[in-house]
């Protein structure tokens, strides 16, 4: 999937000024909010922590703290696996014997 | 009654004493004894006692009674112009100091807690020893009254040179001082092979108090000629069936290259939280036909 990233190479689900596509699957399947937390250094690039410490690509951490993004992907995974047990229910609905 | 006990420092302490009328009322301490009557009024004063715990004596009419007085005759206080606290938490048994180049300042012991005050704003670099282990971090001060806090810790090595107290699986055997990361000769299109991974057999919980994820490791055989294997160090919850070789699980990760000499990889783990379950090690994953070998060579790999 298409990701874009910022000056800060924090990650972006749509595009806007200033940003950077870039295709990657890490995120297959992962909801908006777990895609937003994260961090992706691109091969080549650098990115210098607050703290003084630098770090290169290609690199993919978390910013926000993993654990409300894990949070988030695993309610964003039960309500597409209830979204398609209804859809599954409906199709067996329409089953003629 | 024993009474007002005036204070000052200089010349000692004066311990006014309120007693029966006409009793004998003697002040002890260290062997030294003075002894006075007190007269009608029964007030006794002594002059010139030094600082520290006296017995109180008062006797007579056969009867005696005893008491203790504790004389403080000096005090000590600090005043600064500027004053800002760094709360330091170093490794226990370690020397600290703060330092912005022009003083430096020493923790009072290795219990591992300094509340440190430091006098004048600029760039304090607090740092911890203990024989060949060290740790710094630096504390930019601005204002009087600021507090600030910084907890040092040395690295945590999870394989140190064949050095390591948990267990590593994977592909590839592994010599005394090196996890080695086969790879694999040939994979076919659109299949996984069985090489590649070194990883941690069971999940460690993230420790606290680290940052930064590290990886030292070097490359030997013939660069990738063709396709573009993913190789990357990762912390991952989980290494299970198909998932060693894909980014599935995958919580953070960098890419680690062919190099033929030592480089080291880092990954950024600070908004990891400590206690997570998580597995550390290295993964492999290409669809891509291989035709030439070569093999990573894992030195070291710690969190700092």
């Amino acid at each position: 999937m298409d990701i874009y990233i910022d000056s800060d190479f924090k990650c972006h689900v749509a595009s806007g000024e200033g940003r950077t596509q870039i295709e990657i699957d890490a995120f297959d399947g992962k909801c908006d909010a777990y895609t937003e937390g994260y961090r992706f250094i691109p091969s080549g690039q650098t990115w210098t922590r607050s703290d003084g410490v630098t770090f290169t690509g290609e690199m993919l951490a978390p910013w926000k703290p993993w654990a409300e993004l894990d949070a988030a992907q695993r309610e964003y995974e039960r309500e597409r696996y209830a979204a398609l047990l209804s859809e599954l229910s409906e199709v067996y609905a329409n089953v003629k014997p | 009654m024993i009474g007002r006990v005036n204070t000052g420092g200089g010349t000692g302490g004066t311990l006014t004493i309120t007693a029966p009328a006409n009793v004998t009322v003697t002040v002890s301490k260290d062997g030294k004894t003075k002894a006075k009557n007190s007269g009608t009024s029964g007030v006794v004063v002594f002059k010139g006692l030094e600082a520290g715990t006296w017995t109180v004596t008062i006797s007579g009419d056969g009867k005696t009674a005893q008491k203790t007085v504790t004389i403080t005759t000096d005090y000590s206080t600090t005043i600064a112009f500027f004053a800002a606290t760094i709360t330091i938490t170093y490794p226990a048994g370690s020397t600290c100091t703060c330092s912005d180049g022009t003083t430096t300042l020493t923790a009072p012991d290795t219990s591992g807690m300094w509340a440190c005050t430091v006098p004048n704003a600029g760039t304090w670099t607090v740092s911890s020893t203990d024989d060949d282990k060290s740790k710094s971090g630096d504390i930019v001060i601005t204002t009087d009254g600021q507090i600030e806090s910084i907890d040092l810790k040395y690295r945590l090595d999870l394989y140190n040179n064949g050095e390591t107290q948990y267990a590593w699986t994977g592909d590839g055997t592994d010599t005394a001082t090196e996890l080695i990361m086969d790879t694999p000769h040939k994979l076919f299109n659109n299949s996984y092979g069985d090489y590649g991974c070194k990883y941690l057999a069971d999940p460690i919980s993230f420790p606290s108090g680290y940052s930064k994820l590290s990886i030292r490791y070097y490359c030997t055989g013939t660069a990738q000629t063709e396709g573009s294997p993913n190789r990357a160090f990762c912390v991952r919850s989980t290494y299970s069936g198909t998932a060693r070789y894909s980014s599935d699980g995958v919580v953070a990760s960098v890419s680690i290259g062919f190099y033929t000499s030592e480089t080291v990889k880092v990954i950024d783990i600070s908004s990891i939280e400590a206690g997570r379950s998580l597995y550390v090690g290295t993964f492999y994953n290409s669809n891509k036909n291989i035709s030439n070998y070569k093999k990573y060579h894992i030195k070291e790999i710690w969190f700092e």
